[in-house]
């Protein structure tokens, strides 16, 4: 439990140094491409099964933040267990933000929102009303 | 307002869909002779009204459909999607011209007549109820669903932007460019936009969370005239627009689609799995936010089918609910066009840019959508069942699936 623990954190900071490297020497002009994990789908989706709705995730494989006690099968979608380099899910996803951020080879580039990029961010960084 | 199927269609043959036009039908007056650049001369003419996002994939279509045993001679209007549901909300009827192919695909106009048609079909990019003044689809009226599209924001080619997130759209159109502050896209002069009747206006207002009414910009008026917009702004920096990506794509020697961050979302992602590919695939399997499937609209009788016959051929054909002819190759042409067939998705949305989940189609054709739109398929390929087994037991269009 402790180890894991220090996986998380470890996860956590590789994700706000990424953050960090966009805002302070923008980053815009290069592709982050997330690395491959062998939970995530090949890009051949015709032969490989496709996530299923309501199928449990399975733990990520090797340098993701996997639980160390084999004992606890069916792990939920948890960002404890799913957490994958820079934030992506790692497992297989059933829900829409899941979907959104599951790891892949795809191309991505972070846009920061920050109130550096977007000076009408309030303070708690949501969305002020509209005129 | 509820629609009489069967006296809409004897008005729309006769071109007479006004009141003056029904009293003439009662009375029994000859049909004036259609005139050379009439729509109504054109042979078995198939009409349809909507948006301009679906115009190269009809532009596509329509000499395929000359060639059929039935030919189809389709003509389309496009003054907004939106256009094509209201036409049945509120009767207008359509008017002045419209857009036919010859069978070398050559686009040509025709005239409706001077009291107007009521359309055999509309097409739309989003949900027609999400258009102003629709609160529910008429009775008598069914929706059909098409291939899927997506929404592209652009720049020009000029520009040094890549991506853009959801937050940062909803400063820059909701507020405006200057009030916004989203740099580089501060100069109100350089935001083009759409009116509410367009399926990318309000797809995109949706993922930003601004009402499409209140969405700021020049509208420009078609997809078309985006793209134009941006290859000739004098300050390509500052410019920000958006259309459908298949238009998008047609044009990638003037512009470029930005990566879109959706909200939730960690990372942006292009419609592709790169900048410069054409697979789709962050569209097939939910990476990419911004995509609907196309709807059609039409007349149908208490069964839900459509009554007339020709639009029904032409609607079943995408709906698969008529079997799609040899001379008709509209798998290869949707995925040309690029777009999405449903067999080849993912993953799939019940609402307008809404909640995604995991979907399987029936009979998925992601092997073939692969190898058509990319050169290659790391899929089995195969001539029947036997050529397969273990996990992709199943052959569709000569690769083996799931199922």
């Amino acid at each position: 439990m402790r180890s894991m623990r220090s996986k998380f954190r470890a996860l956590v900071a590789v994700r706000a140094l990424v953050l960090a490297c966009v805002a302070v020497v923008g980053c815009n002009s290069e592709q982050v491409e997330p690395p491959t994990s062998s939970a995530t789908e090949s890009g051949d989706p015709g032969t490989s099964g496709g996530p299923s709705s309501g199928e449990a995730p399975t733990t990520g494989s090797e340098g993701t933040a996997g639980s160390e006690d084999s004992g606890e099968s069916g792990a939920t979608s948890g960002a404890v267990d799913c957490e994958g380099p820079a934030g992506c899910f790692d497992c297989v996803p059933t829900k829409s933000v899941e979907l959104l951020n599951a790891c892949g080879d795809a191309s991505c580039e972070p846009f920061a929102n920050t109130v550096e990029r977007l000076p009408l961010l309030q303070q708690d960084g949501t969305l002020p009303p509209l005129p | 307002m509820e629609i009489d199927p069967d006296m809409t269609w004897r008005l729309t043959r006769l071109g007479l869909a006004a009141p003056v036009g029904v009293a003439l039908v009662l009375a029994g007056a000859p049909r004036p002779a259609a005139a050379e650049g009439d729509c109504d001369a054109l042979p078995n003419p198939l009409v349809g009204v909507g948006g301009s996002a679906s115009k190269p994939l009809l532009a596509k279509v329509a000499p395929s459909l000359l060639g059929l045993a039935e030919p189809i001679t389709l003509i389309y209007q496009a003054p907004g999607a939106c256009f094509g549901i209201t036409t049945y909300v509120d009767g207008t009827p359509v008017t002045g011209t419209a857009s036919y192919w010859d069978a070398e695909g050559v686009e040509q106009t025709c005239n409706f007549p001077v009291l107007g048609v009521t359309p055999d079909f509309g097409m739309l990019g989003v949900q027609g109820t999400l258009c102003e003044g629709v609160e529910a689809i008429p009775a008598g009226i069914g929706e059909f669903t098409g291939p899927v599209t997506s929404w592209s924001l652009i720049v020009a080619n000029a520009s040094s932007q890549t991506s853009i997130s959801a937050e940062a759209v909803y400063f820059i159109y909701g507020f405006g460019a200057a009030l916004g502050k989203v740099a580089p896209w501060v100069v109100d002069a350089e935001l083009y936009s759409r009116n509410a009747t367009s399926a990318a206006l309000i797809a995109i207002a949706l993922a930003a969370g601004i009402p499409a009414t209140k969405f700021k910009g020049t509208d420009v008026g078609t997809n078309q005239a985006m793209i134009s917009s941006l290859a000739m702004s004098v300050n390509p920096e500052a410019a920000l627009g958006f259309v459908s990506t298949e238009v998008a794509d047609l044009n990638r020697d003037s512009v470029r689609t930005l990566a879109f961050q959706a909200k939730d979302q960690l990372c942006a992602y292009w419609p592709d799995s790169t900048s410069t590919g054409f697979d789709k695939r962050n569209v097939r399997d939910g990476h990419y936010d911004l995509w609907s499937p196309y709807r059609f609209y039409a007349p149908v009788d208490g069964e839900g089918e459509i009554v007339d016959a020709t639009t029904r051929r032409f609607v079943g054909y995408f709906t698969g609910a008529v079997e799609v002819p040899k001379e008709l190759p509209l798998l290869d042409i949707i995925i040309d066009n690029g777009n999405l067939p449903e067999c080849a998705m993912q993953v799939w949305r019940d609402e307008e840019i809404g909640p995604l989940y995991s979907r399987q189609a029936e009979a998925p054709c992601g092997c073939y959508y692969e190898a058509r739109a990319t050169g290659a398929s790391s899929c089995t390929a195969c001539a029947d069942d036997a050529g397969c087994g273990g996990e992709a037991p199943k052959c569709r269009y000569g690769y083996c699936e799931v199922i």
